[in-house]
């Protein structure tokens, strides 16, 4: 696909994903919502995994910090929704370069399994620390005891706190409550899925895919790898996190038992299974793991545990690029053959314009 | 008679094609060096005779086509390979090494060949316990060459066996070569770079560029021609 | 603090810390030999122990039932590295990509065995008996002590395997240089079958004893001791047996006397005193205590 048919596209499915919420189901749009919160996760989950060779289990986890971080600060301080996000984003980013840093020493299998640790460790501190986070029941949207009254923020000079109402579409809007919420989530979708584009198509990308591929050379060719991974860690922690305000906003509720290692092991299906390196790869990947279990009736979601797990293990094997990947590898096949083609009736014809195949990774 | 041969052999990495339709012969009992620059496919050569990369054409060990069989099926038919860059198991002792290297035969087998060569490389009886890692680059040649031997090859493949070795030690690599080779009768295709020493134990040689034989005879012939001695020898 | 209630504490530590210790025992006999980590091994392990209710509920004696689970665990990690380590490269495949295939054998096997087994916990009973021996005071259970009698005997023949045997000469051989052992005729994959075979029959051994402790056998009942076991074989040293072992029982001391004195972890954080300890050794000395500095290079 040239860059033009590309953009096209681009536009295209915007347009539908904007239009879908007018005539469809609350329920509908409430499960492109989903979509867009796993993606925006497994998007960050991308870049640290597919494009900068560092694995994650525990992405998890830092979807779980940005949803506590924006549950307890929305409910209980009246913080603004936006502002609670970005205080999540920024949070997730610091425990994510303290995460980061280690990892600069522990490599490939040893920061899977830190990671994996992570995962684990998360909801029993979240338990732990009951208090503010509601231990193993989680919190809705009710203020903990002594928190969140108006009471209490009028004496710190702050307005009535909004958190018992959730995420309400503004009136001026006209919007109702689920249209709006997709409409925000797809503006901030498409700004995190722009923004890591152009990052990995820029000169610090190539450094991140160059110190994926071989870390010396890298090192030697004036790419500061240290730190390039921990500020890549720390970035997709970040996405990860706004991943976590989205499911918040969504759920109106978190839990311990919403951020176990299932959750960290399902972002990897959906960057694994749409093809980690690259950037529509997490969206697609995304969609599919949203729509199976939509599928599959709830009391049977083992079965789509089970069909995830198989189809991480068929990727590997048979298709490690994953959709996006075999979309390529297709598309280079039929262009050599139409490249072929051409150069055989028409040796003079301009069929030998360096058409850069597969321009993005 | 011939223990060895090859014939069209081409082989190579995916789609890249390294060896182009070669062939070569080895009898029984002789010592032929194969000559080849960097990167003329040496060591690709050995890798497709003793089965570790795939390839197309004939070889006949011992009148049986052997092309396709695994290297665990020939070492069991008398063909060791010495890869490029010794290949020890550097975590195991020196005595281990040897016993792997007998892994094909029987225990009475074993304990009777790693004393005999025990007392060949007295060296390697002195460093018996020592982990195979931490000795010196001549030292696991040395053993290297040895474990080979723990199989009773009837054909020993030698990939470079002087590459990082001083010169005083690859006179001695090579003349321990030449001695086995005349005790046991014992076939020997050595492939090398440095062509001096390697002429002085070959009966027979031939010269490999780009995947395919150039150049081919006895050793006197090859150290005697001009072109070879500029291109090999140094000279 | 009393003795008893001291004494007490080391057995219990002691008592998980020879379960970690036997997952990792398994963790350390893959790594050995393909240099690999399976994160499934907790699955397998638990996937295996439910056959062995199956088959005691069929009405197998519990040791009957034990063997024949272990050794099926046996062919499902033979298998498990053929069908797919192999593939993927074996030893020379991208670490990544392992990973990926082990997680995913990791769903696969947590929710078949839901769907073959249900969600509800199965009840087992103790496989030592419920006798206890009167020690300081505290009434340490026979379990414990037969629990740690197998972690010995399992240590013992793990070492004379490795050391003295033909077997454990060609794991060794196919770990050291996997290249080398096919040119001195030792047949690497099948060598690594059993390898990823004795493996699982371990783990299994592991899956058995959780069961019997936990007096019941679940889906999820692996996960959190395969976090300790990893934290065991970090501990102790990817590569070494007995530093797993004994990095096991420290890692299970270590996580019951925190939980038990320290007021501010509690029993709710049981998981944080291992995972600060591994990335502890992790930093410092990545190798592990016992392990060959090689290993932290890999
Ligand atoms: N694993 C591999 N994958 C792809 N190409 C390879 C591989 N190994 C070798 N080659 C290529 O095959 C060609 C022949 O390599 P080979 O190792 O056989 O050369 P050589 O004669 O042994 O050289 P040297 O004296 O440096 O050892 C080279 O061009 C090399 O780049
Ligand atoms: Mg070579």
């Amino acid at each position: 696909m040239n860059t033009r048919v590309r953009w096209a596209l681009f536009v295209a499915v915007l347009v539908v994903a904007a239009v879908i919420p007018q005539i469809a189901a609350t329920g509908t749009v409430n499960r492109m919502s989903e979509i867009l919160w796993v993606a925006v996760a497994a998007l960050g989950l991308s870049l640290l995994t597919g494009f900068n060779g560092q694995i994650s289990l525990g992405h998890g986890a830092f979807l779980g910090l940005g949803a506590y971080t924006t549950m307890i600060l929305t409910v209980d301080y009246g913080v603004p929704f936006a502002a609670a996000g970005l205080v999540a984003v920024a949070l997730a980013f610091v425990v994510g370069v303290a995460v980061g840093l280690p990892a600069l020493r522990i490599t490939g299998v040893y920061l899977a399994l830190v990671t994996l640790g992570l995962a684990t460790l998360f909801p029993q501190i979240v338990v732990r620390f009951g208090t503010i986070t509601g231990g193993s029941v989680g919190r809705q949207l009710l203020p903990r005891p002594g928190y969140g009254d108006s009471e209490l923020l009028d004496r710190i000079g702050q307005r009535k706190f909004l958190g018992q109402a959730g995420f309400r579409a503004p009136a001026w809007t006209g919007l109702a409550d689920d249209q709006w919420r997709f409409y925000v989530f797809l503006v901030i979708a498409v700004v995190a899925f722009l923004l890591v584009r152009n990052l990995t198509r820029s000169r610090v990308g190539r450094g991140l895919v160059a110190i994926r591929d071989n870390e010396t050379a890298a090192e030697v060719a004036g790419v500061r790898v240290d730190r390039y991974k921990v500020v890549t860690f720390g970035l997709s922690a970040s996405l990860a996190a706004v991943g976590g305000w989205m499911f918040a906003v969504l759920n109106n509720q978190v839990s311990p038992t919403s951020f176990t290692i299932a959750l960290s092991i399902t972002l990897l299906v959906a960057a694994v299974l749409g093809g980690a390196a690259s950037i529509v790869g997490p969206l697609l990947g995304a969609a599919i793991v949203v729509s199976i279990r939509e599928a599959v009736p709830a009391d049977s979601q083992r079965f789509s545990q089970v069909a995830f797990g198989a189809v991480l293990i068929i990727v590997m094997l048979v298709a490690p690029g994953g959709v996006v990947g075999l979309y390529r590898t297709i598309e280079a096949r039929l262009r050599r053959r139409g490249a072929g083609g051409a150069s055989n009736d028409a040796a003079t014809s301009t069929s030998t314009r360096p058409d850069v195949p597969g321009v993005s990774r | 008679m011939s223990l060895l041969t090859l014939a069209d052999v081409r082989a190579g990495y995916g789609p890249v094609e390294v060896l182009d339709g070669l062939g070569l012969r080895v009898d029984q009992g002789e010592i032929v060096v194969v000559l080849g620059a960097n990167g003329a496919g040496k060591t690709t050569l050995l890798r497709a005779i003793s089965g570790m990369i795939p390839l197309h054409g004939s070889v006949c060990f011992d009148d049986v086509e052997v092309a396709g069989r695994k290297p665990e099926e020939l070492v069991r038919m008398g063909m060791a390979h010495v890869p490029q860059g010794r290949g020890t198991f550097n975590d195991l002792t020196v005595e281990e090494n040897l016993q792997v290297g007998g892994f094909a035969r029987s225990a009475d087998e074993v304990a009777e060949d790693l004393d005999r060569w025990l007392d060949v490389f007295p060296r390697l009886r002195e460093r018996r316990d020592q982990t195979a890692g931490s000795m010196s680059g001549g030292e696991q040649q040395m053993l290297a060459i040895a474990r080979a031997l723990m199989s009773r090859p009837r054909l020993l493949l030698l990939d470079e066996p002087s590459l990082g070795l001083a010169p005083l030690i690859t006179a001695d690599v090579f003349e321990r070569i030449a001695q086995i080779n005349a005790e046991l009768g014992m076939s020997v295709l050595v492939v090398e770079q440095n062509a001096n020493l390697a002429l002085s134990i070959a009966q027979r040689g031939y010269v490999l560029e780009t995947g395919s034989i150039v150049a081919s005879g006895s050793a006197e012939e090859l150290s005697a021609d001009d072109a070879i001695r500029r291109a090999y020898l140094g000279v | 603090m009393t003795v008893a209630l001291f004494v007490q504490r080391v057995f219990d530590g002691l008592q998980a810390g020879a379960i970690y210790a036997i997952l990792a025992l398994a963790i350390v006999v893959i790594f050995r030999a393909s240099g690999l980590l399976n994160f499934a091994q907790g699955e397998l392990a638990m996937f295996t122990t439910f056959i062995a209710w199956a088959l005691l509920d069929s009405g197998l004696p519990w040791w009957a039932a034990t063997i024949l689970a272990t050794v099926i665990g046996f062919g499902l990690g033979a298998i498990l590295y053929r069908l797919l380590i192999v593939r993927l490269g074996g030893a020379a495949a991208n670490p990544l990509a392992i990973v990926i295939v082990t997680i995913g054998l990791f769903l696969m096997l947590n929710d078949g065995a839901g769907i073959i087994w249900g969600s509800n916990p199965a009840k087992v009973p103790r496989l030592f008996g419920d006798g206890r021996v009167e020690l300081l005071g505290a009434g340490i259970s026979v379990q414990v002590l037969g629990l740690l009698g197998v972690l010995a005997v399992l240590v013992i023949g793990f070492g004379l395997l490795f050391q003295r045997t033909k077997l454990g000469l060609a794991l060794r051989a196919v770990t050291s240089n996997p290249e080398s052992a096919a040119l001195a005729g030792i047949k690497v994959v099948t060598t690594l079958m059993i390898g990823w075979g004795l493996a699982a029959a371990i783990g299994s051994l592991a899956g058995t004893f959780t069961a019997s402790q936990n007096l019941s056998v679940d889906t999820n009942m692996m996960q959190i001791t395969l976090i300790y076991a990893f934290a065991a074989a970090t501990l102790g040293g990817f590569d070494s047996p007995l530093g797993a072992v004994i990095g096991g029982l420290v890692i299970g001391l270590v996580s019951e006397l925190v939980v038990g004195y320290v007021s501010i972890i509690g029993p709710d954080l049981r998981l944080l005193p291992g995972f600060v300890l591994v990335l502890a050794v992790l930093l410092v000395r990545p190798q592990g205590l016992f392990g060959s500095a090689k290993v932290a290079r890999a």
